[in-house]
């Protein structure tokens, strides 16, 4: 059994925490002396907070909270160089229309930028301030990461969105030899990540989540929370502005004088979720809280009860597990980028297998067929005796989830055609020999087309444009005329990447001998605003053997004929 | 020997974000190049016309005036006037157009076109259509013998596709084929800036549009010899052959007055002469003196001459109709200022009062219409507005439009964004404008915006935004100009919808009126008669003294001491910074000074360097002196400095020779140099006419330059008078009714340079006793109460407080009136039936006070307000009382600004004082003792910040503390290197000299320091100016 209050009682004072808590930071509080203190009312006839052994926390079992707050975590988020930046940086976010600062460095707060105000102010104030786009995906991602790494202080790790952790260490101070030596360790063990945190310690958790909105502090017990709370501010609450705006306006700004209201009266008046809140912090009312569970991560692990080269046992194996990694997607609406497969071996060693995707997704169907061409092809160098099936970190199933099935065996877009073509040759012949081409709205033959990964721009919008050679009628039609079809431009199937310059005998261009003009001219002028201006006179010609050609005079200097494309 | 050319087929930058060329610059192409005629053909649009018009006129080029328009259903083709009718006729049709869709675009089907274009030509533009469809035969019907088929050829690699196919469609249809350019800019070089227009109008960068943008850059006005490269000779012939079928000018429109405003048995000129004869009888029960009657007889001769009789008619129509609902108004403008306009009541200046001549406004050899500008209350303009298209109705009347062109803010913005900045650097680009110079941007600031200034990106960026300044982007409505029509309006300029519900605009600017020589009459708004008005109102309700404009006692000695200690704070026009610090060393004391102060603080005589002279000589410094007799007569009145545009006329005319015609263009060159340039050709004539008339070099460069000072801002004399009457009536108001000048100055916010807070403050300090809001005793709008002593006291009213809905007030005071006072916070809320966002606003003014309290009572008791229930509705709830502090003093003072956005407690400074005097900061009250060039640190709220465009970079910061006002000089450099505070402070400390000049004190900043920690959240708003 554990016995906070004696132990927490011997570390505080210990730790060199001055009795009256605020003075540290120089700040003039005034310590709530016995005559402020007795509050009317909160509480109707209930037992002043102060009391020491306030009715529910008397039976319940002690706790003790620690809450690590992570201030700078909308920067850490976005990366370390944006963290470590010397200049003024700021994280901006939109709200109400308007770009507003969301968090400033440290520079940027010398420059007397701060969290609301609008990027204009903020660049009026700084105008070589760097500005970041606020990522919230990213910093759930953080701090769910930072939760899982929490794990190894308490079992009970608590993450409260966006920047703060709770977790409950009653249970784990012996094993860390004390409060002291874990807030040490769990500070030091941010700062080696590159966060800055700020920890503090409480009997409740929404206690020591306020308390850390303001500063760190440790408070000891229920009779002490008192002490600290009331001086707080009430913007530690979190409120919604309404609720703090209102209670600013009858001059009510800190926990205390919130708590010397009429019970009843300010329930009615401000929400009875906001009596409930103090009374949880408190300790009045229990404030059961939710368990991190860690990164839903898969890893299973069959045994094929004997040695087997046998395809057809293995791929029953691996479809097995695969039908349970599908399940747990399913479950914890997650999606996979990668599995990897181990076949191990009896005398020791195994043969991996990684099957990657473009898409995370959890289309067991897919991976199934995938997996089989790539079986055919492994080489196992002993019998298998067990199949090991684990996943990289899994991804959340935000976003496009309508382009993911939601239950097994209905289909989704990314089933079809040509992606399924695409990774079956990629399981064959390896991930660079395929390529796509996509064709460009654009005048310059050259920068019309470009090559792409040909799973890019497969998803959504169908952005599998026009192919370079449907370009002939896409032009016309978007020149903004009329309707007919009867108007075609010819252009070759074959473009010469590097154009080719061609001989000139008596003002006439050459290849094999001087060219016939056939069609032309077409002038193209265009592409200034990438560096790349054109402006050439194209024309379709004739070589003496027939053959046709797409050639060019170029406009500018040094003007000259070129070959542009050979017609098939 | 080149092919002779006439392009039919043009659009312009009128045809908005398509059109990559000025019509001044098609035309001088145009003109360069040789071609034998042009036609303006934007998209159902002729706003550019007068312009191309204009420029064509002087460069002797064959002007078409036409349309290109594209059919709901139906082909693209271009429409040409060829006379008169025909204009007319695609006025209307354009009208028609335009009327049916929303403002800036237009719908037009087969159907619209067919009851009539004929005295039209038209162009088919068949586009990509060769085979005909059904429109070849619909469009030969339409416009028998005078249709062709646009052979449009653009080097696309099909053109000889085109033309083949094109010719089997003339064949087919018995059309004639005509060349045609398609043209969109008047030279090749701007098509990167018709690229980028493409991407502005899809909203993609340009790097995205794709074949929306054009292949190459052919749609320009091309040479002939390259024409005749491109296209069959007899096609070019046929462009000849269709401009010859074209006689039509701008020129030949003319413009009648309706006719409806004279009676039956009148002349237009006898019913002129009959209400000027009413109205003087009006003006003068016992008879006008000789001398007005000499001048009355004079000015109808002249009218008459002229026949601007149904002008004068149509203004006085307009403003009898306003008079007789009670709206104050007051004419201004060339024609205002004669005696028959102040007999017809249209302008309220005596003649008597100043020097009028009539000639210095109107005159005969001068080509020039007349021009009154009549200002009405601003709140009830509208009604005036109605009452004219009533009257008229929208065939016969429209407001002048107003072209919204590209400025380099919103040049950057799009620019930048069609290049694919960011939206963010496109942002902080556009901040950099403020630092544009016309050709380049301070490289610091681009660095700032994360840029390059040397990289291509930005290279090409200021080159588009150089081309695209001055683009226009839509049309506006103009913010009064009325056009007025005896035919329909509709077949002298199309007529479009405007953004305003119910607001029709025509197609032409007021310039575009000017040029053409057509009569508008300007309905204004201004809200300084309203306030003048109210204030009337107030007195005569409080009293019973009737005050008007004429009849406020003149010349009052009270009223010229007070101006002239510069308290003029909410009089109209000199309540300026700038002109504050003129007031105490012009020194005026009479009419005639104010008409000068109106008009010589301004950006054009400032940067003309008149000022100083003007002072010089007034205070006797200087000797006055003149080059010549005719000359004295010029600028005797002024003391030899020309300070209003008339004179610089006049100058020209007797100094230099020029003819009052040429005079007056000198005038609208004046006004537009900036903009277009062109005083070159003036300059010179200038210059050689004052040296043959023997004026000295000297005397002629020291005229050209403060010609070139007046630029934009010139200010004529005949707007000055009628403003300087209304400084002068509010000024006696100020300084004898000041209670009910603040009560209508509160009422009729916006207005003026000052926020309520300062007007009170300022009254307060006068002695007037201003009450707060209070739910028993305030109405909608602040009122007059009377106090003990009988003096007039303000109650606020509600319309001061911040988040009360009108309807609120509305109710709640509908309820006071039938039910009495109220008794407690739920009997107001149930009562007035109010809601807790109305009683919360009601609880933050503290005017509640009276039922519940201090404020946090108040906001407690607003807290638990219940909706009434049906049974239960005034079933009164007993809960436990809080125990509620009381508002500190300061925390009072912040709710009232947050709420009132003023305080009637002491002055935030006045509660800092003590924390500031430790500092060794002192009050303005303590400023004149510290004297001239002491170092010295003030402190208080900042009110203003103002650069002005004139004053090379400085800024004006206004503070008030508890005892009045600080004026701060900021230099620049001082500025930029303390921007943080300059820019951030409410509460702003500063370190400076004192700079006494006369009674005006400033302190120049050297160090400025923001104190708006001490402030917590006050809500203080400083009103920015640049």
């Amino acid at each position: 059994m554990v016995s906070p209050l004696s132990e927490s009682d011997s570390v505080l004072p210990a730790e060199g925490e001055p009795p009256q808590p605020r003075a540290e930071r120089g700040r003039v509080t005034a310590v709530p002396g016995p005559a402020r203190q007795q509050p009317l009312p909160l509480g109707g006839g209930e037992p002043p907070a102060e009391d020491p052994s306030p009715s529910y926390s008397r039976q319940r079992r002690s706790q003790c909270w620690l809450c690590i707050r992570l201030p700078g975590i909308a920067l850490e988020a976005l990366g370390e160089s944006a963290a470590a930046s010397a200049g003024p940086v700021s994280v901006v976010e939109e709200e109400g229309g308007q770009v507003v600062v969301h968090l400033a460095n440290r520079t940027a707060a010398a420059a007397g930028i701060r969290p609301g105000q609008t990027l204009s102010a903020a660049l009026a104030l700084a105008p070589a301030l760097r500005t970041l786009s606020r990522r919230p995906r990213r910093e759930r991602v953080l701090l769910e990461a930072l939760a899982d790494w929490a794990g190894r202080f308490s079992p009970l790790v608590s993450p409260e969105a966006p920047d703060a952790l709770l977790l409950e260490v009653q249970g784990s101070l012996r094993l860390f030899r004390g409060l002291d030596r874990l807030c040490r360790l769990v500070t030091e063990g941010l700062r080696q990540r590159g966060h800055r945190a700020l920890v503090c310690v409480a009997p409740t958790p929404l206690a020591a989540l306020w308390l850390s909105r303001d500063a760190s502090s440790r408070v000891e017990g229920v009779a002490e929370l008192a002490r600290y709370l009331n001086p707080l501010d009430l913007r530690v609450t979190g409120w919604p502005a309404a609720v703090l705006r209102a209670l600013g306006g009858i001059g009510v700004t800190t926990i205390g004088e919130c708590r010397r209201l009429p019970r009843e009266g300010f329930a009615r008046r401000f929400g009875a979720a906001r009596l409930q809140a103090l009374d949880r912090a408190f300790g009045r009312l229990p404030d059961p809280r939710p368990h991190y569970t860690g990164p839903p991560r898969f890893r299973e692990q069959i045994d094929l009860g004997e040695e087997t080269r046998d395809e057809a046992l293995l791929a029953a194996g691996c479809s097995r597990l695969l039908a349970l990694l599908e399940d747990f997607l399913l479950r914890h609406q997650r999606a996979a980028r990668r599995l990897r497969f181990r076949f191990f071996h009896l005398r020791g060693g195994a043969t991996p297998l990684t099957l990657g995707f473009s898409d995370a997704g959890c289309d067991v169907e897919h991976w199934r067929s995938l997996l089989g061409i790539r079986l055919e092809r492994l080489h196992l160098p002993a019998p298998v005796i067990a199949v090991e099936l684990a996943t990289g970190r899994l991804e959340h199933r935000d976003g496009d989830t309508t382009a993911l099935p939601l239950v097994p065996g209905q289909a989704g877009r990314h089933e079809e055609g040509l992606p399924r073509l695409v990774e079956s040759l990629r399981a064959r012949l390896g991930e660079n020999a395929v390529r796509g081409l996509r064709s460009l709205a654009e005048h310059r033959p050259q920068q019309a087309w470009d090559e792409v990964d040909p799973l890019e721009g497969m998803a959504g919008d169908g952005g599998a444009g026009p192919s370079p050679w449907n370009r002939v009628r896409e032009l016309p039609a978007a020149a903004g005329r009329g309707e007919g079809d009867d108007l075609l431009l010819e252009r070759p199937l074959w473009i010469l990447m590097q154009p080719q310059r061609l001989a000139v005998y008596e003002g006439r261009p050459c290849h094999d001998g001087p060219l016939q003009f056939v069609h032309g001219p077409e002038r193209i002028e265009s592409g200034w605003w990438d560096g790349a201006d054109t402006a050439r006179d194209y024309y379709v010609a004739e070589t003496g053997a027939g053959a046709r050609l797409w050639i060019y005079r170029d406009r500018r200097p040094p003007a000259g004929w070129y070959l542009q494309g050979i017609f098939g | 020997m080149a092919p002779r050319y006439a392009e039919l087929h043009a659009v312009s930058n009128f045809t908005f974000l398509r059109g990559a060329s000025h019509p001044e610059e098609l035309v001088d192409r145009a003109d360069a190049l040789g071609y034998t005629a042009l036609a303006l053909t934007d998209e159902c649009s002729v706003a550019g016309v007068v312009r191309a018009h204009g420029a064509a006129r002087e460069r002797d080029l064959k002007f078409i005036v036409g349309a290109e328009f594209r059919l709901a259903d139906g082909p693209a083709l271009v429409v040409l006037a060829t006379s008169r009718r025909g204009y007319a006729q695609l006025c209307r049709l354009i009208t028609r157009g335009r009327r049916n869709a929303e403002k800036g675009a237009y719908r037009l089907q087969r159907a619209d076109l067919e009851d009539g274009l004929p005295d039209c030509l038209a162009l088919w533009l068949p586009g990509r259509d060769l085979a005909g469809s059904a429109h070849g035969d619909w469009f030969a019907g339409l416009f028998p013998g005078r249709c062709w088929i646009a052979a449009e050829l653009a080097a696309d690699g099909l053109d000889r596709p085109r033309l083949d196919g094109l010719c089997r469609l003339a064949r087919r249809t018995g059309l004639p084929l005509v060349a045609a350019g398609d043209v969109h800019m008047h030279r090749r070089g701007r098509r990167a800036l018709q690229d980028t227009l493409t991407a502005i109008r899809l909203k993609v960068p340009v790097a995205e549009a794709g074949f929306a943008l054009h292949p190459n850059g052919e749609r320009h006005l091309r040479s002939r010899p390259r024409l005749g490269e491109l296209y069959p000779p007899a096609l070019l012939g046929e462009t000849i052959a269709v401009a010859e079928r074209i006689d039509f000018s701008l020129d030949e429109l003319a413009y009648e007055y309706p006719r409806e405003l004279v009676p039956a048995g009148h002349t237009a000129a006898s019913w002129l002469a009959h209400l000027t004869e009413e109205g003087m009888a009006r003006r003068w029960p016992d008879g006008a003196p000789r001398k007005v009657r000499d001048l009355v007889q004079h000015e109808l001769a002249l009218i008459a001459d002229l026949a601007y009789e149904p002008y004068f008619l149509t203004v006085h129509d307009i403003v009898a109709w306003a008079r007789s609902r009670g709206i104050l108004c007051q004419g201004r403008g060339s024609a205002a200022n004669s005696a028959v306009c102040f007999c017809l009541g249209i302008t309220e200046v005596d003649p008597e009062r100043m020097s009028t001549l009539v000639e210095r406004f109107i005159s005969k050899e001068r080509d020039e219409p007349p021009d009154i500008d009549v200002d009405f209350e601003h709140e009830r303009r509208e009604e005036v507005i109605q009452y004219i298209y009533t009257k008229y109705g929208r065939e016969h009347a429209a407001l002048a439009a107003t072209v919204i062109t590209y400025r380099p803010r919103s040049a950057m913005r799009d620019v930048g964004k069609a290049l694919g900045l960011s939206s963010l650097q496109t942002d902080r680009l556009a901040r950099a404008m403020q630092w544009w110079d016309g050709s380049h941007v301070d490289p610091e600031r681009v660095r700032e915006a994360g840029l390059d200034p040397a990289s291509p990106v930005m290279r090409r960026l200021l080159t588009l935004v150089r081309e695209l300044i001055g683009f226009p982007r839509h049309l506006s409505q103009h913010v009064g100009g009325f056009v007025i029509s005896d035919g329909p309006l509709e077949e002298l300029v199309p007529v479009e919808n405007a953004a305003m519900e119910g607001r029709t605009v025509i197609q032409w600017e007021k310039d575009d009126l000017e040029e053409l020589g057509l009569l508008k009459v300007d309905v204004l708004g201004l809200g300084m008669l309203t306030a003048i008005r109210r204030c009337f109102d107030l007195v005569r309700g409080f009293d019973g003294r009737e005050l008007d404009l004429a009849g406020v006692p003149a010349e009052d000695p009270a009223v010229y001491d007070m101006i002239s200690a510069a308290d003029t704070m909410g009089v109209f026009q000199i309540e300026s910074r700038a002109q504050m610090a003129m007031l105490p060393r012009l020194r005026p004391r009479c009419y005639y000074d104010l008409v000068i102060e109106v008009a010589i603080i301004r950006p054009g005589p400032i940067q003309g360097d008149m000022v100083h002279p003007y002072l010089r000589r007034r205070s006797g410094e200087e000797a006055v002196s003149y080059p010549s007799e005719e000359v004295r007569a010029v600028l005797d009145r002024t003391l030899g400095v020309p300070i209003f545009q008339e004179q610089v006329m006049e100058l020209a005319v007797v100094a230099a020779g020029f003819t009052p015609g040429e005079a007056d263009r000198l005038r609208r060159a004046m006004a537009a140099w900036k903009r277009r340039g062109g005083l070159g050709p003036f300059e010179d004539k200038l210059k050689a006419g004052m040296r043959a008339r023997g004026y000295s070099e000297h005397f002629a460069e020291q005229i050209f330059n403060q010609i070139q000072g007046f630029g934009e801002y010139g200010f004529p004399e005949s707007h000055s008078a009628s403003f300087a009457l209304l400084v002068y009536v509010s000024a006696w108001l100020k300084c004898h009714e000041p209670a009910a000048f603040l009560c209508a100055l509160l009422n009729s916010q916006p207005m003026g340079f000052y926020a309520p807070s300062q007007l009170v403050q300022d009254a307060v300090r006068h002695g007037v006793e201003v009450r707060p809001v209070d739910v028993n005793a305030s109405r909608e709008e602040s009122l007059l109460e009377r106090r003990d002593d009988g003096t007039a006291a303000v109650r606020l009213g509600f319309d001061r407080v911040k988040g009360l809905a009108a309807a609120a007030a509305q109710s709640l005071v509908a309820a006071r009136e039938s039910g009495g006072r109220f008794a407690s916070v739920q009997d107001l809320a149930e009562r007035a039936d109010l809601d807790r966002a109305a009683l919360s606003a009601l609880a933050a003014a503290g005017a509640l006070a009276t039922l519940a309290g201090h404020r946090f009572r108040a906001r407690w008791d607003v807290a638990g307000v219940e909706a009434p229930e049906g049974l239960f509705r005034s079933m009164t709830r007993y809960e436990a009382l809080p125990l509620l502090a009381r508002p500190a003093e300061g925390q009072e003072v912040r709710a009232d600004y947050e709420s009132l956005g003023l305080t009637l407690g002491r002055h935030p400074m006045a509660l800092l004082r003590e924390r500031f005097r430790r500092r060794r900061y002192i009050s303005a009250e303590e400023l004149p003792a510290a004297g001239h060039g002491k170092r010295v640190r003030v402190a208080g709220l900042v009110v203003t910040r103002q650069r002005p465009g004139s004053a090379s970079g400085v800024t004006f910061v206004t503070l008030e503390d508890e005892t009045g006002q600080i004026n701060l000089v900021v230099w620049k450099a001082t500025a930029e290197a303390q921007r943080r505070a300059l820019l951030s402070a409410r509460l702003m400390g500063v370190e400076g000299e004192v700079q006494v000049e006369g009674e005006v004190i400033h302190v120049i900043a050297r160090r400025l320091t923001e104190h708006n920690g001490l402030l917590g959240t006050l809500a203080v708003r400083s009103r920015d100016f640049h």
